[in-house]
């Protein structure tokens, strides 16, 4: 585990990414290190390669689906958090986000205080285990 | 010959069963009808190999699914046997070794088809047997019966025979590799990837990384049966298979590990090195003579005279650490000369380091490929504590041990401690200068030549490109940019 949070933001529309890079330092009071991505294949590959501790993620990619990168994490055992980002909020979409595992749901056009709150429960866990894991050696 | 090599094994028959359903009125009626969705069917249909030994049936489906794009199921039970040919619907065929079951169990088995299917026997049955009369009653012509004794070899004929059509069509990217026998398959020269309910395959495993029972054990615990390797990679691993069917079915019959670096690949690689960085034959006959001193070098202390054989890729296989530094002192000499250092007193500083540099890991060889602080920490749980702290002073005891010797060049046990001196590298402390050339150089060798064994497919292009943010600065630096002189 690292010193401040990683996190990995996916989505196909620069603005979201762009908003997203810009309001998360501002409402959250600790480090963060973002990683933005438009696809993605480039967010799993970046996400298997370093450590990550939360992924943000659009669920509607394109033609691509922003859930298999929930399943991808779940696989990985990294116990990387998972935040869905999306303006679907049909009961369909909600289930299958509850069933891969999402931790938080993030709805389009959401407010600032949602994103921290989302943040906060990510760097909350990340903490909690950090010193956990820290105290064990 | 023992195991699968073992002659008597081919009087085991085997069979093949082209299913047809029995709402479908003939075999040909069905491939007319469905010949359009072949191509997008194929991937749906499946196939049952029941084979007493697991790891062994599991073989088969490898095969299976390389030419067919078929799944299998692998069951060495009557019972789970009898449950899939009652659950699945998509049966295409049934692969049976009756060799382990009782009679009774088979002809259980027999019916269950017979209730199920229509079955084509005559033309369409290929029974791999020495014995034609062994198992009569169930049908069938016998085919490849003897044929040079090789049954893996026999079968991917039938199965080639047999399913022609599929085979042609069969467009899958991906070779399935099964779980299980992934705690026996090293080395297999691609990464390693896991299909999503999406059927989207991602990367799960680097081709260098070492898979252990807890990888699996949690892998299974989330209902994963397969991993998946590019089909690019894979025709290696079908041909060594073929090729070496009693070696590679007598160490799973034993449930040992299969390396699939062979010598053969090995030769490969070093022919490959000698077309980029070309060393003249006098050079190369010096590099040899090196060898032969360092070795004599070894010698002298009884306790590592030993254990001799280890720094030499033996005919049979090419192990980790020998392949690992003969690669690596190939390299570093190569690159030597590239940086104009190609003096014999240079070379014969490179030779000794690549013989010396883990040789506090001599008795426990396999420690060696645990070079890294990524697979130091996968693999930490499985190792013991001795292991742990074997491997985490191995540079300061290979140095240390290097001073013992009489013979040894100067700057030797220096090289050594710092061999791992990179972000990743597993006994890595942060320098207190830039890092001299003779160690910059032997550091980058030591970790292309990794970047060598395990990728099937390397370039020097690709390494320089992986690794330029490990190697900016100083002399790291310098190396890898004559490197990229070299490639340009």
């Amino acid at each position: 585990m690292n010193n401040g949070l990683k996190l990995v933001l996916v989505d196909d529309q620069e603005d979201i990414l762009e908003t997203l890079e810009i309001k998360i330092p501002d409402v959250c009071d600790y480090e963060i290190e973002m990683f933005s991505f438009k696809n993605l294949q480039d967010a799993t590959d970046f996400i298997f390669e370093n450590p990550v501790d939360g992924v943000i993620t659009d669920i509607h990619l394109g033609e691509e689906l922003g859930i298999d990168i929930f399943e991808y994490c779940s696989y990985l055992n990294k116990g990387i958090q998972v935040v869905a980002l999306s303006g679907d909020t049909s009961k369909d979409t909600l289930e299958k986000c509850f069933n891969a595992g999402v931790e938080y749901f993030l709805n389009k056009p959401f407010q600032d205080e949602q994103i921290k709150e989302a943040i906060d429960k990510i760097y909350n866990h990340f903490m909690y285990w950090r010193q956990l894991i820290d105290k064990s050696y | 010959m023992d195991g699968f090599g073992n002659p008597t094994f081919l009087h085991r028959p085997l069979f093949l069963k082209h299913l047809i359903e029995k709402d479908e009125k003939s075999f040909n009626s069905f491939f007319i009808k469905n010949r359009k969705d072949m191509q997008k069917k194929n991937q749906n249909f499946e196939v049952l190999i029941i084979h007493k030994d697991n790891l062994l049936g599991e073989l088969f489906s490898i095969l299976t699914n390389y030419y067919t794009g078929l799944n299998c199921y692998t069951v060495s039970s009557i019972g789970n046997a009898e449950k899939i040919l009652k659950d699945r619907t998509d049966l295409k065929l049934v692969v049976v070794d009756f060799f382990g079951f009782k009679d009774s169990a088979v002809k259980l088995v027999f019916e269950c088809i017979r209730k199920k299917f229509l079955i084509f026997t005559n033309d369409f049955i290929p029974r791999i047997t020495k014995d034609p009369q062994f198992y009569k009653e169930f049908g069938g012509l016998e085919k490849y019966s003897g044929e040079a004794e090789r049954l893996i070899n026999n079968f991917q004929k039938a199965i080639n025979q047999f399913f022609e059509k599929e085979i042609t069509e069969n467009k899958n990217q991906y070779l399935s590799l099964p779980l299980p026998i992934l705690l026996h398959f090293k080395n297999l020269g691609g990464n390693l990837f896991i299909r999503l309910v999406s059927g989207r395959y991602l990367k799960m495993f680097r081709k260098e990384d070492i898979i252990t029972e807890d990888d699996i054990h949690k892998l299974t615990r989330r209902q994963v049966s397969y991993l998946y390797i590019e089909k690019e990679n894979a025709l290696d691993i079908i041909k060594i298979i073929l090729n070496n069917e009693d070696d590679v079915t007598k160490a799973l019959k034993n449930r040992q590990v299969l390396n699939f670096v062979t010598p053969d690949q090995m030769k490969k690689k070093m022919e490959r090195i000698q077309d980029i960085m070309p060393l003249s034959d006098q050079e190369l006959k010096g590099i040899e003579l090196n060898i032969q001193e360092a070795l004599s070098t070894i010698e002298q202390i009884p306790k590592f005279s030993k254990f001799l054989k280890f720094f030499k890729v033996a005919p049979s296989e090419a192990n980790y650490y020998a392949s690992h530094i003969q690669l690596t002192c190939r390299l570093a000499c190569g690159l030597a000369k590239e940086m104009g250092l190609g003096n014999p007193q240079a070379i014969k500083k490179l030779v000794f380091t690549s013989y010396l540099h883990d040789i506090s890991l001599i008795k426990n060889p396999h420690l060696a490929e645990i070079n890294t602080k990524s697979k130091f920490n996968k693999m930490k749980s499985s190792l013991t504590k001795e292991d742990i702290d074997l491997l985490l002073k191995h540079h300061e005891d290979s140095s240390e041990i290097s001073l013992k010797f009489q013979g040894v060049p100067l700057e030797v046990d220096s090289i050594i401690k710092q061999h791992h001196n990179i972000e990743d590298g597993i006994t890595s402390v942060k320098p207190s200068g830039d890092i001299p050339l003779f160690s910059a150089i032997f550091i980058i060798s030591h970790d292309l030549s990794d970047y060598i064994f395990f990728n099937k497919k390397w370039t020097i292009e690709d390494f320089i490109f992986e690794k330029k943010e490990t190697y900016s600065k100083g002399n790291l630096l310098r190396v890898l940019n004559e490197m990229n002189k070299k490639e340009d």
